[in-house]
């Protein structure tokens, strides 16, 4: 029980919290409260570090993610994986997939990443060259209805540069990824990925979706 | 007897006209765009008649598909209140409720009118091209006919933040500086205190015109200022001093508070000061995102068969304690997944659950956690899952999938699509008496809610309310066989004082308000029923017993609805007694034989339509025609008509039965997965011509939900 509340206290629970079980009157008033009076308690923040970690007795991965935009701040246990994805897990079961450190998909974020095709981007990476590629997007409109949008994306080298992951650094290559979609002027996002020596992305910007905005991820291997 | 479907044929054509506009109207929407992309050129704001519009005037804009919107405006003594609905991309529709002080037309004081609108997006503004957008309208096309008026309109955009309109308007539209009537010289004068509600297409763009128009200009994104030019000389309510019209030169500024309430300010005809609220919906703006929390588990992933043989054996087959050790596991993960387990049959290769969904919106969605719960706790050696779904203990349909292609497909990016490829959804055999979950049945449930009872457009009050509690309990024998009752009891309201009104008719529904009257504990409702599916593609139902607050009596029912067709045929009679007044167990002296031949068809897209022919709780004859808009989450919003072969003077007031109906879930409101939603049938007057008994349980309804059509549209929610 002990260990329990050491992982929970580490590992903040971010800005959804779990009120599910209260039932759907009672989170509409959440919402109500939270939007007329601006009352919303103030996202937790992943505060952990490698050695309240290895205290917690944490040996899995850890993926640490933040996205400024939804206020999301949580860190994510190696849960499983199936077919080369690996399904990163928070304490209150919202998952992150990943392929190679790409995001593949979320789930129980708000307005979730259906899905990103990644074997393009994973790909180009493994060749650390510039490439370019299509990838398919998917996500569901307001109503739930499945729309796929094909973004066409350049991936460039920017070069050497050591990152700190925790309090560990790592020498990493810098990759930049820009897509574009049809008829839209500006890129829909541009990525970031540190790839280190043996091919993990071990610090990565990625884009999740208009609503959840760009995730800093981390990954922390203890 | 009067004649069966013995309507007027021009009304029947103008029918037949409303369901073509209608289907040919279904444009593909344009996709939504999940990348965010923000919208660009000016914002299409809502008038007076809260259409899109100028301020008095209409334009040639249209609002986002599925938009719902409500106005309030308010000018020298007359207040409007519109309902809106973006029908589909280009075909709107909307529903007014207006008083105005001081007209004091057939012996009002204040002068109470409701109003049907339509309206077409003929061209639409091209990115880049030089055509501006084109539209026509009807305006008061089965009212009384005080706002009737017909126009043609085109709108401009410039840029960011210009709009230019111009017109022709007829009636109301043509009353001000016409330049004469292009069409036809005669236009039928608008008589007060007639009973309205035909469809008025004899005066459609008759008699004098005019033009109108304005500009729009929006210098911030939600700042908005207008000029326009009127052609309404408002005649009717000049000539009865309701205000002075001094100018035909109207000035507004408008306010996007936010994305639902834009607020405006206005100077009219130079001398009214004028405000106008707009609050906007749309089904595809949820409130509150749906979280989909809790999060299903990722699915568990059977170990590799070549690796561990030893778990893959089907042993367990033979130990006779193992099959009811897996039916409570599954019942409980079941259970937290908001699913009742009902029945099940576990085999070594194979596995089927019958389940009743009490918690998602989406049937897809509770198909996939339940796949996900059999994944979890069923042995590696049961390779197929079958899961049925039971409304009620009506067993509906079975889908049928692989549960390597679960695993295959889980994580994948199309794993959506390629599910939906390899599943299978065939129509459901009957439930199996010894697959029953032990100790299930009898299965009692019980509820204490409140409820409220609402009458609307009364002369005196226009919105008439009642609220209470309800205590609703249910009693199920075996699957399918079922005691239900309701009682109610008033707490408060005023619904007591709404007006009963004169009929040439037996009082079938002019009686309700009767019923209304009474204080203490009314029984609502106290029916037997059995629902059943009969193979073939037939379900069958027949129910007993106090069936709605005004009859009881007996009604049998029978529907043809192949899994994956989108047509559904069905039959129902019903013998109906009218109840008493204290809504006690009594019955009053009038009883009918009422029933129908239906015929449901779904057009896809999200639009249904259902046509229901037959004998009415009057025992006039003829038929009803229902248009629906249906979303994936789960809003309906939808329109209906009945004619019949009660003539226009016997029926009333409005001529005939017609009203709309909406209703939309709870989840869109919360976020939270909920199987309940609000809504309510809005008539603009109820009469006894066209009444429909109301019955419990229809099987339609009950059973599209789980079949392909209804299936498909949710489908994105199966792996949420």
């Amino acid at each position: 029980m002990k260990r329990v509340l050491a992982v929970v206290a580490l590992l903040a629970l971010g800005a959804c919290g779990q009120d599910a079980a209260d039932g759907p009157y009672a989170a509409a008033f959440q919402q109500l409260r939270g939007g007329l009076f601006n009352r919303g308690e103030a996202p937790a923040q992943f505060t952990a570090t490698r050695a309240s970690l290895a205290q917690a007795g944490i040996t899995a991965p850890v993926l640490v993610a933040r996205m400024p935009n939804a206020g999301i701040s949580v860190g994510l246990l190696e849960y499983g994986s199936n077919r080369g994805v690996t399904i990163w897990r928070s304490l209150d079961g919202n998952t992150i997939s990943t392929a190679s450190g790409l995001i593949r998909n979320t789930r129980g974020f708000g307005t979730d990443v259906h899905s990103f095709e990644t074997d393009a981007v994973v790909h180009a990476l493994s060749r650390g060259q510039a490439a370019e590629y299509t990838r398919l997007f998917r996500a569901l409109d307001g109503e739930g209805q499945l729309h796929a949008v094909r973004l066409y994306c350049t991936l460039s080298p920017e070069g050497r540069e050591t990152v700190d992951v925790l309090g560990r650094s790592y020498e990493t290559h810098r990759f930049r990824e820009s897509c574009h979609a049809e008829d839209r002027e500006t890129p829909v996002f541009t990525n970031t990925y540190w790839q280190g020596n043996s091919g993990e992305i071990w610090k990565s910007r990625q884009w999740a979706g208009p609503e959840l905005g760009y995730a800093d991820l981390e990954r922390v291997i203890n | 007897m009067r004649g069966f479907m013995g309507f007027g044929g021009d009304t029947k054509s103008a029918m037949a006209a409303l369901a073509l506009a209608f289907v040919s109207a279904l444009g593909s929407s344009a996709a939504a765009d999940i990348l965010g992309t923000p919208a660009s050129g000016p914002r299409p704001t809502l008038n007076f008649y809260g259409t899109a519009g100028l301020i008095d005037m209409p334009s040639a804009e249209v609002m986002p598909d599925g938009e719902f919107s409500t106005t309030i405006s308010h000018f020298g003594g007359i207040t409007r209140n519109t309902l809106s609905f973006q029908i589909t991309p280009r075909l709107s529709g909307s529903f007014r409720y207006s008083a105005t002080e001081g007209l004091n037309l057939a012996g009002f004081e204040t002068y109470f009118d409701r109003s049907f609108d339509l309206r077409y997006q003929i061209l639409q503004q091209q990115d880049g091209g030089w055509w501006p957008s084109l539209a026509i309208g009807l305006q008061d096309f089965v009212g009384t006919g005080i706002y009737a008026g017909e126009y043609i309109v085109a709108s401009r955009t410039f840029g960011d933040t210009l709009t230019v309109t111009g017109g022709v308007g007829w009636g109301r539209l043509g009353s001000y500086n016409s330049f004469g009537a292009p069409f036809s010289d005669f236009r039928p004068a608008f008589v007060p205190g007639d009973t309205g509600g035909e469809v008025s297409y004899d005066q459609w763009f008759r008699g004098q015109a005019s033009f109108f128009g304005g500009i729009e200009w929006q210098p911030t994104d939600r700042l908005g200022v207008i000029v326009e030019y009127s052609s309404d000389a408002y005649r009717t309510e000049t000539a009865q001093g309701v205000f002075e019209r001094r100018s035909p030169w109207n000035f507004g500024i408008e306010y996007q508070v936010n994305r639902s309430l834009t607020a405006g300010a206005y100077y009219l005809y130079g001398s009214e000061v004028a405000v106008n609220l707009a609050f906007n919906f749309n089904p595809r703006r949820p409130v509150t995102p749906v979280s989909n929390r809790p999060v299903p588990g990722p699915l568990a992933i059977r170990p590799n068969q070549a690796d561990s043989p030893e778990l893959w054996t089907t042993d367990w087959v033979e130990n006779p304690r193992a099959r009811p050790a897996l039916g409570e596991r599954l019942r409980e993960a079941l259970d937290a997944e908001g699913q009742d387990l009902i029945a099940y049959d576990i085999g070594a290769h194979q596995a089927e659950i019958r389940i009743e969904n009490t918690r998602y919106t989406a049937i897809a969605q509770a198909l996939g956690r339940s796949a996900r719960v059999m994944a979890q706790i069923l042995p590696p050696s049961v390779e197929t899952f079958h899961i049925t779904l039971l409304d009620d203990g009506l067993a509906i349909s079975t889908l049928t999938m692989r549960r390597s292609d679960l695993e295959a497909l889980e994580q994948e990016p199309d794993a959506t699509e390629a599910l939906h490829a390899v599943a299978g959804l065939r129509a459901a055999m009957p439930t199996d008496q010894e697959d029953l979950v032990e100790g299930m049945f009898p299965r009692f449930d019980w509820s204490l809610r409140p409820y409220t009872r609402t009458s609307y457009f009364d002369p005196d009050n226009p919105v008439l309310i009642n609220f209470g509690v309800r205590l609703a309990a249910s009693y199920e024998f075996r699957p399918g066989w079922r005691l239900d009752g309701a009682l109610t009891y008033r707490l408060a309201g005023n619904l007591d004082q709404a007006r009963v009104s004169p009929s040439n008719l037996p009082p079938v529904r002019t009686s309700s308000p009767f019923y209304n009257r009474h204080d203490g504990i009314a029984l609502e409702r106290l029916t037997f029923s059995h629902a059943r599916s009969l193979g073939n593609d037939l379900y069958g139902r027949v129910t007993v017993g106090y069936l709605e607050r005004m009859y009881g009596g007996v009604s049998a029912e029978l529907l043809w609805s192949p899994v994956n067709s989108r047509l559904a045929l069905g039959a129902e009679v019903n013998y109906a007694q009218q109840r008493e007044y204290d809504m006690g167990v009594g019955f009053r002296d009038y009883s009918v034989v009422t029933g129908h031949l239906s015929a449901y068809y779904d057009m896809a897209n999200g639009y249904h339509v259902q046509i229901d022919a037959g004998r009415y709780l009057a025992g006039d004859w003829g038929a009803t025609l229902t248009l629906d808009r249906e979303f994936r989450n789960g809003w309906r919003v939808g329109a209906f008509m009945t004619m019949t072969d009660v003539s226009a003077q016997d029926f009333g007031e409005g001529s005939f039965d017609k009203g709309i109906r909406f209703s939309i879930p709870v989840t869109w409101f919360t976020g939270q997965p909920s199987r309940q939603s609000v809504g309510t049938t809005i008539r603009p007057i109820t009469r006894d011509g066209g009444a429909r008994l109301e019955v419990p349980g229809r099987l339609y309804d009950r059973v599209r939900e789980g079949h392909l059509g209804n299936i498909d549209d949710q489908w994105a929610q199966v792996w949420r």
